[in-house]
């Protein structure tokens, strides 16, 4: 009799136990349609109100669709935003929830839209450091390359067998244009910030050719950017430079002139009979007295022209 | 690979965020060629699927069709450019340089330092232009600077006395120079293997890549031209 007791309380609290994983599940489960409903309807903000208050309850803690709706509002929210930038709140929340959503499992057809989600995601940091290379200020730096490692960092997660360095090398050529670009420009600058920017373009190219020596445009854009800084220098000579500056001066171009030969020279074994830079190899070597050599590309130039 | 233009792009497809994203990868290889769906995903609805899968196929095409790649970054991209070379004449500016303080460092007979100081450059437009902008308004000592340009030797002769004469010739041409100003003060500078041995007074050569410059000091006392010390430590001989 004692013994059917205790298996009926046992029962009833089996019971119990699992009504109430039940009842939690179900209203877990509606959490998580509720929030998706709001979602289709456009109404994002309320769709994450409805759902990250209870994200963190142990009802959804392990619930793998529950994170992935959750990663697609924030990704929705950071499209409608607007926001930018490394540490964009809702975009890294998105990658946050997504891939704790990849991690607890999800159905197939989830899985490839979260997956779509986080290349979109991906991608939208790779465009942004692109977009401010291309709008390129000083000091903008960190923050480009800190865009472009969270690019990297979601696309290893993706893909841990994808080769992204030529894209790094790319995007090192990019920064190194861009500094150079920055050179170029008439907006005034202290000397210790030009020094200081053409020091940076030299060392992202230098980055870009560790990654890829045989890209053409770095080898080129490098020899170039070398010698325009020897010929800037020399522009700065005027009347009030003495004997001494002159002969300082001359020293600091020949030697960024001898500089720019090595990479102008591999620019040139690559594509020999490119006319900028049997042009530049002309000029390069005529800043550097060396007369024959400089009137043996010229040679080279006209002959190609004159087959044209 | 083909690269496109950012028209190109733009025309070829819809203006989705998550495609323009997209087309912001630098190197998308086919297989990664995907289109993704303009508007509202829904969550993995077998509408929003077909339509992907049919916008997917239909950028295809027209890829395949127009025989292009994919858009890369560059293609949109100012960088596709290579930079641009400065074709300043670096060697005249160093020249140039060196020929004002040839004029400002030597002495000339008093007679000839009253009126203008004049410096004469024979066939070397660039180097000519670079001294007009750079000290034509300047002056030697109480002179005021001219400076003077000539396509050849011919032309010198019908100009006023010069103190200072550049040109770029050698030999027997040079040594034609050298003669007809034998008995005046004019400084005669070459840029000549043979310079020196042909009537030039300072004649610059190249060292270690660098330009540099010869003298010939007792010539040039000869003429009665006093060679500036600062001048004379620096040349090479």
């Amino acid at each position: 009799m004692s013994a059917m007791k205790i298996d009926i309380r046992s029962f009833l609290l089996a019971c119990v136990v699992v009504s109430a994983s039940l009842c939690s599940s179900l209203w877990a489960q509606s959490e998580v349609d509720r929030a998706t409903e709001l979602g289709r309807s456009g109404d994002w903000t309320a769709a994450k109100q409805a759902l990250r208050p209870v994200l963190n309850t142990p009802a959804y803690q392990t619930n793998g669709r529950a994170w992935f709706v959750m990663g697609f509002i924030h990704k929705e929210l950071h499209k409608s935003t607007g926001e930018f930038g490394s540490d964009a709140p809702e975009r890294l929340e998105a990658i946050t929830c997504l891939q704790r959503a990849m991690q607890l499992g999800m159905n197939p057809t989830d899985r490839a839209v979260a997956v779509e989600a986080m290349d979109f995601l991906s991608r939208s940091y790779f465009r942004e450091a692109i977009g401010m290379v291309e709008g390129f200020t000083w000091g903008s730096t960190d923050e480009i390359q800190a865009l472009y490692g969270r690019y990297e960092a979601l696309e290893m997660s993706l893909n841990p067998t994808k080769d992204l360095a030529p894209q790094r090398s790319d995007l090192s050529r990019y920064l190194g244009q861009a500094h150079a670009m920055l050179l170029e420009s008439e907006s005034p600058r202290s000397s210790a910030e030009l020094k200081a920017i053409f020091e940076a373009a030299i060392g992202h190219y230098g980055d870009a050719l560790k990654g890829n020596p045989n890209d053409y445009a770095a080898q080129y854009n490098l020899a170039i950017t070398l010698y325009n800084e020897g010929v800037r220098k020399l522009k700065r000579i005027n009347h009030e430079t003495s004997m001494f500056e002159l002969m300082e001066i001359q020293d600091g171009c020949i030697d960024l002139f001898e500089r720019a030969l090595s990479p102008m020279q591999a620019a040139h074994a690559q594509q020999p009979n490119r006319l900028e830079t049997l042009k530049g190899l002309m000029t390069l070597h005529y800043a550097l007295s060396q007369k024959t050599a400089s009137d043996a590309y010229r040679a080279q130039i006209e002959q190609i022209l004159g087959n044209r | 690979m083909n690269r496109l233009t950012s028209k190109q792009i733009q025309s070829m497809h819809a203006v989705s965020d998550e495609l323009s994203a997209r087309q912001a990868s630098p190197s998308f290889s086919t297989r990664e060629r995907k289109v993704m769906v303009r508007g509202k995903e829904r969550f993995g609805s077998s509408t929003w699927k077909s339509s992907r899968v049919a916008r997917g196929f239909i950028a295809a095409l027209i890829c395949c069709i127009c025989g292009i790649d994919v858009p890369t970054l560059e293609a949109q991209s100012q960088f596709t450019q290579t930079s641009t070379l400065d074709e300043s004449d670096t060697r005249s500016i160093t020249k140039a340089n060196f020929l004002f303080h040839f004029a400002a460092s030597n002495e000339w007979p008093s007679e000839f330092m009253e009126g203008p100081f004049r410096l004469a450059i024979i066939g070397n437009p660039s180097l000519h232009a670079i001294l007009s902008d750079k000290y034509a308004m300047k002056s030697i000592g109480l002179q005021s600077l001219e400076i003077l340009g000539f396509e050849d030797v011919a032309s010198l002769e019908s100009a006023p006395f010069v103190h200072v004469i550049y040109c770029e010739e050698s030999g027997a041409k040079l040594q034609r120079i050298a003669d007809a100003i034998s008995n005046a003060p004019v400084l005669l500078i070459s840029d000549a293997s043979d310079g020196l041995q042909n009537g030039a007074l300072i004649n610059f050569v190249s060292v270690n890549n660098r330009i540099r410059y010869e003298i010939n000091s007792e010539e040039a006392a000869k003429r009665d031209l006093l060679i500036g010390n600062r001048i004379l430590s620096w040349a090479v001989k």
